[in-house]
């Protein structure tokens, strides 16, 4: 059956804005992403496909298009907005945590690993989601996120170090 | 599910879509934070042009320009010149550089920058180790139609370019790199896919077009 732009756009771009508005700090940076999402899965036949596989398309792509974007921003030197407000919750601390150190993060971990971290940590997916949603082994998935884990420990011990 | 952990945002976005669980269900008539988040979800939104621009009719395909002898060796000798493109991903992982030949003049295209009709498209690749290349243009209903193949370069730009025709609408490549050749099939799911592994990296580009 051909998708309907108007009943896809309804469903699917409220999920896509506040997925990115979670990720990015800057509005329009998060609305620039979130059109990009929309814009490929319209032109993929994945919008034809049912909810839930949808769903998980637009997390990988999503997350995959704001990471591109931080880099390219760390690259250019721009500004970093003020995060935003997110909602209650009680991963809240963490989370908030988490994302205050994406920009800094982004260009110094691999993007695979900033992926699936993204993926736990601002969207709160279970290590099975995530490895669902990217197509990889929850072994994987635990294995990567270690890595991340030491990865950042390290980045954060060697900037503590070269404090005078 | 217990009040004090709460479903993934994926869980609630697939509710929102009518594929919840009802345990999920349960846990967000308790939850505010769950349930607000619904309710953003559920405000009406309208179409806005740019989407609504997607429903047009099927843009233009990239026209194949085969390259030889001497305009071979004349866009060659333009490339070399240019530096090396940016790192678009860390260390050790593929890249993809556009090059962009406008009223004979070479640039490298920075992701933004709108490209003419009538101007010439390059590509390198750095491959990172992944032998075979891949190369798509999205026609209609967002079908990809392969336009290259082949093993990855060495160094140095793919040998074929592309001129952009008259046609209105941006032009959106796929590209795939892998560690064994992909038939058309194969090479269009990876890309409705966004696939990147171990075997398989993608990446599409969209190339805003001005009219002429």
């Amino acid at each position: 059956m051909e998708p309907n732009l108007d009943a896809a756009f309804r469903r699917y771009f409220p999920t896509i804005r506040e997925k990115c508005a979670r990720m990015l700090n800057d509005p329009v940076e998060a609305q620039d992403v979130a059109q990009e999402t929309f814009i490929r899965l319209w032109r993929s036949s994945i919008a034809r496909d049912d909810a839930p596989r949808v769903t998980g398309w637009i997390y990988a792509t999503a997350t995959r298009l704001a990471i591109d974007l931080m880099r390219r921003r760390r690259r250019q030197g721009a500004p970093v907005a003020e995060p935003p407000e997110l909602p209650d919750g009680a991963d809240l601390e963490r989370a908030v945590a988490f994302r205050q150190q994406l920009d800094r993060l982004a260009r110094r971990v691999p993007a695979r690993e900033l992926e699936l971290a993204i993926l736990e940590r601002v969207d709160g997916l279970t290590q099975a989601e995530i490895a669902a949603v990217s197509g990889i082994s929850d072994r994987t998935v635990r294995r990567v996120l270690t890595r991340f884990d030491e990865r950042v420990r390290r980045l954060l011990e060697s900037e503590a170090n070269r404090v005078p | 599910m217990s009040p004090e952990r709460h479903p993934s945002f994926l869980q609630l976005d697939r509710l929102a879509a009518g594929a919840g669980s009802s345990e999920v269900e349960a846990h967000v008539g308790g939850c505010p934070r769950c349930s607000g988040h619904l309710q953003r979800l559920s405000e009406p939104v309208g179409v806005p042009p740019w989407a609504r621009a997607l429903e047009k009719p099927p843009r233009s395909r990239w026209q194949l320009l085969a390259l030889a002898g001497p305009a071979l060796a004349c866009a060659a000798a333009l490339l070399l010149v240019l530096r090396s493109p940016p790192e678009l991903r860390e260390k050790g992982a593929p890249a993809v550089a556009v090059y962009v030949e406008h009223s004979g003049a070479v640039s490298l295209w920075d992701g933004h920058r709108a490209v003419s009709p009538g101007d010439r498209i390059r590509l390198e690749i750095s491959a990172e180790g992944l032998t075979h290349v891949a190369v798509a243009s999205q026609g209609a209903q967002g079908r990809w139609q392969r336009v290259f193949a082949g093993e990855s370069p060495k160094m140095g730009p793919l040998p074929q370019s592309w001129r952009l025709d008259e046609a209105p609408g941006p032009e959106v490549l796929g590209i795939a790199l892998s560690r064994g050749e992909l038939d058309e099939r194969r090479l269009s799911e990876v890309l409705r896919a966004a696939t990147r592994d171990a075997q398989v990296w993608t990446t599409i580009l969209t190339l805003p077009k001005e009219s002429r």
